[in-house]
């Protein structure tokens, strides 16, 4: 990659960006004029001022405060979970022979239908979106790390050996940083459908968090906090993916880089 | 057109890639060669020495940054039909069988426009046979091993009939023994039987010093550093030519004088 | 690899070892629903679901039609929202792919929308749509539609550039490449697109389904989903909710299966 035209790109791609967004929030504006129902489809500006008021009153970052918090919560008991087991899994044939067949019989269940079920489990409440969510990125992450050890070259395992490294040693200092990529790619995945999960089931069953905060503007006909609402939470799933995407190049940066 | 008429001419060709923040790479410097109507012309070289720059300018992929290049006296301005280029990695469609890699250009290109669907497949039929894949007609690439690959490349190349053919180190890829057999049946197909003027005009790149001089009725020799012409070849060995031209002293001597222009760079190229 | 624990053609060997595999396989789900049909049984509550129970559930609910009828109805809606997705995804990821102008332009919008959940936008879409299956579809299409461009481009994008320099040796016009090049080696990526988009639009489905039941209060839209919340909120038969579950997770593998068959049949030159 030539060096010095990035700069340059990088400013006409926001540009570029730009431009495009506004030409659809002109269209935006040109059919909520011609609607004439701000209930149905209110102007952009509209939406705007909202999302003013959303947030200086607070509301919009103490709800995306509440889903975030759960869907960190999720990650990491999911990570904590699926880790280890995929670590074993990924290590030991027998291992995996037992527990595989099991996860495969489960992971076609979407975290989504489990909804009703822990509705009756839990109630409405904080436990739920946090069980969905956990659900849901618990199998990314185990099949990340499974396919990470999976692909651990032979042969840097069996240099390590020759070198004396214990069992242990292996594992940590050889299988471990060369399945992280795997891993880290894995996690990326995790996120994304934990975030869709957290609103799916903040939606039906939690008193608070942004899926709850849009479905109650809606049942209110408030639009354009409905819409506000929406766009915060396409705004966390975008940062969170960003990072994750830095994590995994501040932690892996001799892995080949992914679009 | 007799066989001393210019096909192909390059003239003071340079080619440069522009490297930011670095002065420009030269992959050709000032190269020309007139290359005749029907002649065999083998380009050898180390790598690096801009060979494949030189093809891909003929064929019009890449265009040179200096000099003229033309065909038939007209300047080549992009890819034609009129010239087919048979690439180092082949190029086949992976979702094409056998048939309908071969007839791919006369199918969607302006080579068969002018033919009817029974003449066309009358052509594919016919050039599938004169490479020796019938029976794999309906085979995939992925089906087929590396030499029948590579004969799937070169009748796809002559079934559209191009005025030249231009092959980018088309046997590398090739063990030792396919590679022999295939430099045998390029000729063949080639028409090193039949009078010169009924050939088509061939140029050829490899970096196989041996393969060139079993080839070629002229040959290229280039450096590298930037890619120049060294010099032109002759090769007076006798057409046609096989398995026991390999054996002449002649032939011997012919790779020992090419390898002795070229080795000194050759040598240099590894160590670089 | 268990090819490397047994010596190469001892087929009996693989088959034993085969064997052991689906006998250690089969010892897990198995202990763990006899624990759970034994706990249960001493359980006093009279809700607690069963094995037992739910394969008594699952018999009736096939028997009288309800399970069947719900799924076709949640299937038909994930057929459509899914066509409408390919025909709005597929084009458009191919224009993106092949121009880069167009690409530049239209990829900021793709981008902002996607990270946004279908799940997300049901409530615009019941706004707009009101609870019906044009709501339900509107959801499916929606979050089909981001897979399916995004791979599409990627297929675009990453067709080999030898083969396009191969096509335009042979003459071919810039639709005819697009038609002939650029659609049949992006299909494997596209494939790729669309067992995605039918898993999310599976997903999708059951969400809205059940969202729309909570929160329309029932509602006579019907489909699984809306089945499940109905067995919740009004009796709550949870034996029967777990049938739902299985259902939604076997229709989801069903049709992964189905989809990956279909489209190794579309792709018979790909080697798997």
């Amino acid at each position: 990659m030539p060096m010095s035209p990035v700069a340059r790109t990088r400013v006409g791609d926001a540009l570029v960006y730009a431009r495009t967004m506004l030409v659809f929030a002109v269209a935006w504006w040109a059919v909520s004029r011609w609607t004439d129902n701000p209930i149905l489809l209110p102007s952009p500006l509209d939406v705007l001022a909202a999302m003013g008021d959303l947030a200086r009153e607070g509301e919009l970052f103490r709800q995306a405060a509440v889903s975030f918090g759960r869907m960190v919560l999720s990650l990491a008991i999911a990570s904590a979970l699926a880790i280890p087991l995929g670590l074993a899994m990924g290590l030991s044939k027998t291992f995996e022979a037992i527990v595989d067949p099991t996860v495969e019989l489960l992971r076609p269940i979407s975290g989504i239908a489990w909804i009703p079920l822990a509705l009756f489990l839990f109630g409405i409440g904080n436990v739920l979106p946090v069980f969905i969510m956990t659900y849901a990125a618990f199998f990314p992450i185990l099949l990340g790390t499974v396919a990470g050890v999976r692909a651990v070259d032979r042969s840097l395992v069996n240099a390590a050996r020759t070198m004396g490294l214990p069992t242990r040693g292996i594992v940590t200092r050889v299988v471990m940083p060369a399945a992280l990529p795997s891993l880290l790619v894995a996690l990326r995945l995790g996120v994304a459908v934990a975030w869709t999960a957290v609103v799916a089931s903040e939606l039906i069953g939690a008193p608070s968090g942004l899926g709850y905060a849009v479905e109650w503007y809606r049942e209110l006909l408030m639009t354009p906090q409905v819409m506000s609402f929406i766009a915060m939470i396409g705004l966390i799933g975008y940062i969170c993916d960003g990072g994750v995407r830095l994590l995994s190049r501040t932690l892996t940066p001799w892995a080949p880089k992914r679009a | 057109m007799s066989a001393d008429t210019i096909k192909l001419r390059l003239a003071g060709v340079g080619k440069r890639f522009a490297v930011a923040g670095k002065p420009d790479a030269v992959a050709v410097d000032d190269f020309s060669l007139d290359i005749r109507q029907g002649e065999f012309l083998v380009v050898v070289g180390p790598s690096g020495c801009g060979k494949t720059t030189v093809l891909n300018v003929l064929a019009g992929l890449d265009t040179a940054t200096a000099g003229t290049v033309t065909i038939d006296e007209r300047p080549i301005a992009g890819p034609g039909p009129d010239r087919g280029v048979m690439f180092q990695d082949y190029a086949l469609f992976p979702w094409q069988t056998v048939r309908g890699n071969v007839g791919f250009g006369l199918k969607y290109g302006p080579a068969g426009a002018s033919l009817s669907t029974a003449a066309r497949n009358e052509r594919i039929a016919h050039t599938i046979d004169l490479v020796g894949l019938k029976g794999s007609e309906d085979k995939y690439p992925h089906q087929l091993s590396g030499g029948m690959r590579q004969r799937v490349a070169l009748a796809r190349l002559i079934a559209n009939e191009p005025d030249v053919l231009l092959m980018d180190e088309p046997l590398a890829a090739l063990d030792a023994q396919t590679r022999t057999i295939l430099q045998d049946e390029l000729l063949r197909v080639w028409g090193q039987d039949r009078p010169a003027s009924e050939r088509r005009t061939v140029v050829f790149i490899t970096h196989a010093i041996d393969e060139a001089v079993f080839l070629a009725d002229r040959i290229a020799v280039m450096t590298a550093h930037p890619g120049r012409l060294k010099t032109i070849v002759d090769n007076p060995l006798p057409r046609p030519r096989t398995d026991a031209t390999r054996a002449l002293p002649e032939f011997q001597a012919l790779v020992q004088r090419i390898w002795s222009l070229i080795r000194d760079e050759a040598y240099r190229a590894t160590v670089a | 690899m268990s090819a490397a624990t047994t010596l190469p053609g001892s087929a009996q060997g693989a088959g034993a070892l085969r064997g052991r595999r689906a006998l250690l396989g089969a010892a897990l789900p198995v202990a763990l629903l006899l624990l759970w049909q034994v706990l249960g049984t001493l359980s006093a509550d009279p809700r607690m679901p069963l094995p037992s129970k739910i394969v008594a559930a699952a018999v009736t609910m096939i028997a009288d039609g309800e399970l069947p009828m719900a799924i076709v109805q949640s299937l038909g809606r994930v057929f459509a929202g899914f066509v409408v997705a390919a025909l709005l995804a597929i084009p458009l990821g191919l224009a993106m792919g092949y121009s880069r102008a167009v690409e530049r332009n239209v990829d900021p919008l793709v981008e902002t929308f996607r990270p946004i959940a279908a799940i997300a936008v049901l409530p615009l879409a019941i706004l707009w749509l009101g609870t019906g299956t044009s709501a339900a579809i509107a959801i499916v299409a929606y979050a089909a539609f981001f897979p399916l461009v995004v791979n599409t481009v990627a297929g675009a994008r990453n067709v080999p550039p030898t083969l396009l320099r191969a096509a335009a040796t042979m003459g071919l016009r810039k639709f005819t490449t697009v038609r002939t090049v650029v659609v049949p080696a992006a299909l494997p990526q596209i494939g790729v697109g669309l067992r995605i988009a039918m898993g999310v639009g599976w997903t999708a489905i059951v969400a809205a389904e059940l969202a729309v039941g909570a929160k329309a209060g029932g509602g006579g839209s019907g489909g699984i989903g809306q089945m499940m919340f109905v067995f919740y909120a009004y009796s709550i038969e949870l034996n029967r909710i777990i049938v739902c579950m299985l259902a939604v997770g076997l229709v989801a593998l069903l049709l992964d299966r189905i989809l990956r068959w279909a489209l190794a049949r579309l792709m018979p030159w790909s080697a798997r």
